[in-house]
């Protein structure tokens, strides 16, 4: 696979859109695309309706509960089904010889790479925006809540969910360029998902517990940072500062002041950083 | 000339020498058959002419560029690689849409080609449904795109049934005539013979041999052998080595050089029912060149290749 002028091959005779519409079609003929949203819908009707239940309410229990209850499971899922979207991506198509048929077609690597990432991209994209965005329309059809502020609060929300998505996705995909075998890239994907989304807060928050608080406040910003997963949790967390129920490390967030615009920033730097990586182990791997 | 390789050598990066030093020459219109055991260069060979890996050392020219900086000769080549599976979920027409739309064809040349291959009453069906047989005609239609003028194909009749495998060899020779060039790697020898016009015996990264089947006859000088029914053999057969008797059947081996004169011979016999005889088959001769090349690393034999078929 030959790298030359990656950008103008690309943009002269691009066969990326022919690569990323083949991948859109496995997503809706594995019927991922429809099982992501319809999950996704009813986990935020879900929420919105049931989630109060915990407290002894019924029904509805307010726009500030809802996200803030629906980022605290969606900071779990999402990375999840943004790995299974992307773990075989290179490595299942390595494994059926077609990676290496693709490479005697005249494509260049780079177009394959992104077509590939763009393709599965849609695929998550669009199951997020339909899932939530299809809750949303629900929620501002049968509540009283203002229209305004459902769109408002949803926005940021699916936007956030967008960039935590797309970086386990080039995560994902990372993964899948260096592994040998699918059967690794299923665990190596299970491990990095289990450390990001659980175990890293639980290690913060220990050096917090044990240094009794004296951490200094960058290093902690630091920390935060370093994950998308805490930064998607900022973000919603953020949007509601006035909540009272904030707990574990997000009740340290609240005395730090990034701004919702800063903190998706970072967050799309995070979706930058890894397929970055990933298109560099891409160009490296052996046929 | 289409493909020429000058003293090519390869050593991967955790110091394996797949190919040790390796010269080819083809010109259009020319069938070469890659014959190897597993891990004999044959794959590397491939990948170094489709341009997917550099040579450590040496030059390799496809339709007079170097293939690994060289892509837009791509457009010109086919290739059919071993053990392909294609996307089980798309139905063989979506598959070989994606693959034309790739090389920049249009989807009635595909179509053309499922017809070509008897695949047009499968097309809409998944490949995941597919029979082996179908799914090595679905590789070799999708090889077979934007009529390349040279085609590499590894192992391209495995799974493929004895009627499929004449009509494969039927649409070499087709592509043949039209001036393509062929790499045929196999390890499945009889029925290849009378469609290639070179042959390539690779043992551990160096060529055994390479010439035209003719040339390699001549070069092994292996025995003829001989079939006689007759009610009795002479005593002597002129360049004979041996022979074997049941009932009154006989074979016999002899020299190649006196196959003419012993044949006359033998014409001669009183009761003759049968005579027939048999020269080396390929297979004989991979298996000359494999013994001979495992007694001792000889130095790569090179004939003089001539153009066009011979048996």
């Amino acid at each position: 696979m030959t790298l030359s002028r990656p950008f103008y091959a690309a943009f002269s005779r691009s066969q990326i859109w022919t690569i990323a519409n083949k991948e859109w079609m496995d997503g809706r003929r594995n019927r991922w695309l429809q099982s992501i949203t319809i999950l996704l819908f009813l986990l935020a009707l879900g929420i919105a309706y049931l989630g109060g239940a915990v407290a002894g309410k019924v029904g509805f229990t307010g726009l500030s509960n809802t996200i803030v209850s629906l980022a605290s499971l969606a900071v779990l899922i999402m990375p999840l089904i943004a790995l299974l979207l992307s773990y075989d991506a290179i490595v299942g198509e390595d494994e059926c010889g077609t990676l290496l048929l693709l490479s005697a077609y005249p494509i260049s690597s780079f177009e394959l790479f992104l077509g590939k990432w763009l393709g599965r991209s849609m695929v998550l994209g669009s199951s997020i925006c339909l899932g939530f965005g299809c809750a949303a329309l629900v929620l501002a059809f049968t509540t009283d809540t203002p229209y305004q502020d459902i769109t408002v609060a949803f926005s940021v929300f699916i936007l956030s969910a967008l960039l935590l998505g797309m970086s386990f996705l080039a995560i994902g995909i990372w993964i899948s360029s260096l592994c040998k075998t699918r059967a690794q890239a299923t665990g190596i994907s299970l491990l990095v998902w289990f450390f990001a989304a659980v175990l890293f807060d639980l290690l913060v928050l220990s050096v917090l517990v044990f240094s009794q608080g004296h951490v200094e406040g960058s290093l902690l910003a630091g920390l935060l940072l370093a994950n998308p997963t805490d930064i998607f949790r900022m973000v919603n967390f953020a949007m509601f500062a006035d909540m009272q129920k904030h707990t574990g490390l997000m009740a340290v967030q609240q005395s730090m002041d990034f701004s919702v615009k800063s903190l998706l920033s970072f967050a799309f730097v995070w979706v930058l950083i890894p397929l970055m990586l990933a298109y560099r182990s891409f160009t490296k791997r052996t046929l | 000339m289409v493909v020429e390789l000058n003293q090519i050598k390869k050593t991967f990066s955790g110091g394996v020498e797949a190919i040790r030093s390796l010269d080819l020459q083809l010109s259009e219109g020319q069938v070469l058959g890659l014959f190897g055991h597993n891990g004999a260069g044959k794959t590397t060979t491939i990948k170094l002419i489709l341009g997917l890996i550099s040579a450590t050392s040496g030059d390799i020219k496809v339709m007079g560029k170097r293939p690994d900086t060289h892509s837009e000769i791509k457009e010109h080549m086919g290739f059919l690689p071993e053990n392909v599976q294609f996307y089980e979920q798309l139905s063989g027409r979506e598959v070989l849409h994606y693959f034309a739309k790739l090389k920049r064809q249009n989807k009635q040349h595909a179509d053309d080609l499922l017809n070509r291959f008897q695949l047009d009453h499968a097309a809409d069906r998944k490949v995941k449904t597919y029979s082996k047989g179908m799914r090595q005609r679905l590789g070799l239609a999708q090889a077979m795109l934007g009529e390349p003028k040279l085609l590499l194909l590894d192992e391209p009749t495995v799974g493929l049934d004895p009627v499929a495998t004449k009509q494969f060899y039927q649409q070499v020779a087709h592509l043949q005539s039209l001036g393509c060039t062929l790499i045929i790697c196999s390890h499945v020898l009889p029925g290849i013979e009378s469609y290639i016009n070179k042959a390539l015996i690779m043992s551990k990264g160096q060529a055994l041999i390479q010439g035209s089947l003719q040339e390699l006859n001549q070069d092994a000088n292996l025995p003829v052998h001989i079939q006689v029914q007759a009610d009795q053999l002479p005593n002597h057969i002129e360049g004979e080595i041996s022979r074997i008797q049941v009932a009154n059947q006989w074979q016999v081996e002899v020299q190649a050089q006196q196959q003419v004169s012993a044949m006359q011979q033998l014409s001669k016999l009183a009761g003759l029912t049968t005579l027939l005889a048999k020269s080396a088959s390929l297979e004989d001769l991979y298996h000359f060149y494999q013994t001979k090349g495992q007694n001792k690393v000889r130095n790569t034999t090179v004939l003089t290749s001539s153009e066009g078929a011979f048996i």
